[in-house]
């Protein structure tokens, strides 16, 4: 159950999915609060979970397959979506590319490929969408990204990057859209997992790194999404906020 | 010692503020830490930053000139557990030093900070024990491990960032927080600090 002021009643939510795991649990958090959920992604896989992560919770989710580094099919997919609901009062981009290698051995394929999948799919649906925010002068937008955005990662060059990019969409785009109603915020994620995987890291180095000592659950960024989407959020925007277990405060 | 710095040298172009203290911290809870263990790492830490500059202060604005270093910590921007006097006290140098320099702006007085990582102190104190007891040679290894650069920092890695913001220089640097900290706070999210390879997944 959520409570009244997060409630997402009425609402309509577009989640543009990753290739990793955490569309599933947004889109079950967003339906779960309330909110009518359509989510894209290029694997049928991920959509036929994200679908029956949001029947178990006795809801439905809308599910379009969309090639997200396609600007021509993101177009096409904020098209259907707004066909299916009527309108997206909230967008969360959720593009998650994991990819790391030696700075010297990465090709131009692999930079471009993380660049289109982690930073300019969200620059495609961030355009398509707001036009519509623009005209309600009401959105959300809440990007998925890594605390790797703010901290560097010897091999994660090309992943540091790409997140750090869109930190710094965020926060322009905060600015640019202020006054518009539309907020724009980012999470930070840390180290997530979708089975408990405590068990499998060296003790010393979990006291060390982890202060909360366990993966999180991506069930847990879910609900800092319906946070970040809910009304009681007006005043919030352009802000990084982690999910992280204690990881930025200490490490 | 403000009045005896000016009768011996005339005037005072610069402030460092250096001390500090991690003695007694970081080793019991807090229900056991005593208001006087409280205020002597705050006092020392913090408030000795305050009182020091406070007494330099209308030295500056007479002569519309001067340069404050204040000495903080990668503690004071990352939390230890136990750690609180120290961690508290150094976060509260480095608002110290941005409000400084915010008020002290169109002075011609400059207020910058110092951000030392892990470095060995050892050659500065004669009274140190000649032989390194094994528990401080591993642990000293092993913070090498975890610091990028592979190695503790020594004294001159942070006099050398004071030369500077001490020199003509850095004239139009205020309100900085500058690290000498081999890398420490620029990572620092894995527990290698490299990622291993991970190809990309076609789907």
């Amino acid at each position: 159950m959520v409570s009244e002021e997060f409630s997402l009643n009425g609402k309509t939510a577009l989640v543009a999915g990753d290739s990793r795991f955490w569309s599933k649990y947004i889109a079950a958090a967003l339906a779960e609060a309330g909110a009518y959920v359509a989510i894209a992604a290029s694997s049928s896989q991920r959509l036929k979970e994200a679908a029956g992560e949001a029947e178990r919770l006795g809801r439905k989710i809308v599910a379009i397959p969309t090639d997200l580094t396609d600007p021509s099919q993101v177009n096409n997919m904020v098209k259907q979506a707004v066909t299916d609901m009527g309108r997206i009062d909230i967008l969360v981009n959720a593009a998650d590319l994991e990819f790391a290698k030696p700075f010297l051995e990465i090709t131009r394929d692999e930079w471009q490929q993380v660049m289109d999948t982690n930073l300019n799919s969200i620059f495609y649906s961030c355009q398509s969408v707001v036009k519509h925010m623009l005209s309600a002068r009401k959105g959300r937008i809440v990007n998925i990204i890594s605390c790797l955005a703010e901290r560097g990662l010897s091999h994660g060059s090309a992943y540091c990057v790409s997140m750090g990019g869109v930190l710094q969409l965020t926060r322009a785009l905060a600015l640019e859209w202020a006054r518009e109603g539309i907020t724009v915020n980012a999470i930070g994620t840390g180290w997530f997992a979708e089975t408990d995987r405590t068990g499998a890291l060296d003790e010393d180095r979990l006291l060390r790194y982890l202060p909360l000592k366990r993966y999180g659950h991506p069930s847990e960024v879910g609900s800092m999404v319906v946070y970040l989407a809910s009304d009681t959020t007006d005043f919030v925007t352009g802000q990084f906020f982690y999910a992280d277990g204690g990881l930025m405060a200490h490490a | 010692m403000i009045q005896i710095t000016l009768s011996e040298m005339g005037k005072i172009d610069i402030l460092i503020n250096n001390a500090g203290i991690v003695r007694g911290q970081g080793r019991k809870p807090i229900w056991e830490i005593t208001d006087d263990e409280w205020h002597l790492g705050i006092d020392t830490n913090l408030s000795s930053a305050f009182f020091c500059t406070r007494a330099v202060s209308q030295h500056f604005i007479e002569r519309k000139s001067g340069k404050v270093i204040n000495v903080a910590s990668g503690e004071g921007l990352r939390g230890v557990r136990d750690n609180f006097m120290y961690c508290s006290a150094k976060g509260g140098v480095i608002q110290f030093t941005r409000t400084l320099a915010l008020t002290w702006a169109q002075d011609n007085i400059k207020v910058n900070c110092i951000v030392p990582g892990f470095v060995d102190t050892r050659e500065l104190q004669p009274d140190a024990r000649p032989e390194v007891p094994p528990e401080v040679a591993r642990a000293s290894r092993s913070l090498g491990e975890f610091i990028p650069i592979g190695r503790l920092g020594v004294p001159v890695d942070i006099a050398a960032l004071a030369l500077f913001l001490a020199s003509d220089a850095s004239d139009y640097i205020t309100g900085g927080i500058f690290a000498a900290d081999g890398g420490g706070l620029a990572g620092g999210t894995t527990t290698t600090g490299y990622a291993p390879t991970i190809p990309i997944k076609e789907e």
